[in-house]
């Protein structure tokens, strides 16, 4: 004798997940994002629009920017935490203040938004890092030590990059990320994450090392 | 001074991290704190009209208690009250019908008085009293003469002692309290008191409502 499940009639699908808004066992009501196919009207909002609403505490105007910017931030966020639960938390804790700080910021040309989201996210990861990774550095190199060359890495595919880029350990790909992909300058590195300058060198020195070192293994996919 | 590849490898990761990766974004969007401008005034008011309704129930209710505490109070005082009158009534009814009511005045009010030696009388024959006369009341003269008669051949006692006059008189007040009672009084046995000659000394009128004002000798007269 089989058992027939209730539900087979609704397809694969349970009642619960045919209808997730009726019922949550778990009690937590989830909310979903639903913005961009609900409200065609504020995908059509301009940049300034769109901040002028969550200045307001629109709450729609707020779904709408998280749906717009929280992909790339994710992924700006992986880039310095390889946890992905790790990188949800600091999701979290960087919209929060995101929406909490919007009130204050004054727009300036397009994208700037973004940036100051994406400075923000930057900022979490790193206070993040620094409450469990230590990137004091005893050993210091000569600073008359020539970096080692990465043109190749861009010649690379840019997943490939992001790949090898995620694959640097903690302290190498930090300060890699700040320096090249970032922009920031070695004192501005040391100020964000406690350390000094020519630590910051030598991390992004040997971070270039092993990035060299791993395109010279992977080398066989691009030297022909 | 920034390379060439350095700039090629920051457009390439911006690219990367604009193509969308899979991840727990309900979640994340499901934790964020989502400030409000309208939900901390509706929550104030939700706030403020349970905290009314919750005082309003409860001093409803405080004074419906109320109420019904004040009355049983009531009821339990005035049973009291009664069994007080009761109790007050039955000690002074069961003290007449046993014992003469023979008052004395307050120490302190007495008056040593030394008389001459007794000397016997005749039958019928009415004497002076050796006290002085009462100046104030006229019933107690009418008293005096009704004291003074003296048995025969009885010798006049020396008399230290003091009846305060009130009190004889105020008997009868007691006797009409005892009939007023709501409970069967005892049988109240009509006596003849004899009464001793005595010195007028003013007294404190003495409160019949309470028992211990009374000083109840209990001299059983034979008569």
């Amino acid at each position: 004798m089989s058992f027939e499940n209730p539900y087979r009639s609704f397809g694969d699908a349970n009642f619960f997940q045919l209808f997730p808004s009726f019922f949550n066992p778990s009690g937590n009501a989830r909310p979903v994002l639903r913005i961009l196919t609900t409200e065609p009207n504020y995908r059509k909002l301009q940049e300034t629009e769109l901040l002028r609403k969550c200045q307001h505490k629109d709450r729609k105007a707020q779904e709408l920017l998280f749906s717009l910017h929280a992909d790339s931030l994710y992924r700006l966020c992986c880039r310095y935490i390889k946890s992905q639960a790790d990188s949800e938390d600091v999701m979290i804790t960087a919209f929060n203040k995101i929406y909490q700080h919007i009130g204050g910021f004054a727009y300036s040309g397009t994208g700037s938004l973004k940036a100051w989201m994406k400075k923000i996210v930057v900022n979490e990861s790193l206070m993040w890092l620094r409450r469990r990774h230590n990137f004091h550095l005893t050993e210091t190199l000569d600073e008359s030590t020539p970096e080692p060359g990465i043109e190749q890495v861009s010649k690379m595919d840019a997943d490939d990059i992001y790949r090898f880029i995620t694959e640097l350990p903690t302290g190498y790909r930090t300060v890699f990320n700040l320096s090249v992909i970032e922009g920031y300058t070695h004192q501005e590195i040391g100020a964000a994450l406690n350390i000094t300058e020519s630590t910051s060198r030598t991390q992004l020195y040997k971070a270039k090392s092993l990035l060299k070192k791993m395109l010279t293994q992977e080398g066989f996919h691009y030297g022909t | 001074m920034e390379h060439e590849f350095e700039k090629t490898i920051r457009e390439k990761i911006n690219t990367v991290e604009q193509n969308p990766l899979k991840w727990e974004k309900d979640l994340v969007w499901s934790k964020i704190d989502h400030p409000s401008s309208r939900t901390p005034v509706v929550f104030y008011y939700a706030a403020a009209s349970i905290v009314l309704a919750g005082a309003l129930i409860f001093f409803t209710i405080g004074l419906n208690n109320r109420k019904s505490v004040d009355l049983q109070l009531r009821a339990i005082e005035l049973s009291i009250e009664k069994n007080k009158i009761y109790q007050a009534e039955l000690l002074l009814a069961n003290k007449i019908a046993t014992e003469p009511i023979d008052c004395v005045a307050p120490t302190s009010t007495r008056e040593e008085q030394k008389f001459v030696a007794s000397r016997p009388v005749k039958k019928n024959t009415r004497i002076k009293s050796p006290l002085t006369p009462l100046p104030e009341k006229e019933s107690t003269k009418e008293l005096n003469e009704e004291i003074a008669i003296a048995k025969i051949d009885e010798p006049l006692a020396v008399i230290n002692e003091t009846k305060p006059i009130d009190t004889v008189r105020q008997r009868k007040g007691v006797r009409a309290i005892i009939g007023t009672g709501y409970q069967e009084t005892a049988l109240v046995k009509e006596r003849k008191l004899s009464f001793k000659l005595l010195p007028y000394v003013e007294t404190e009128s003495i409160d019949l409502n309470t028992s211990e004002s009374l000083t109840l000798q209990s001299k059983r007269n034979p008569h």
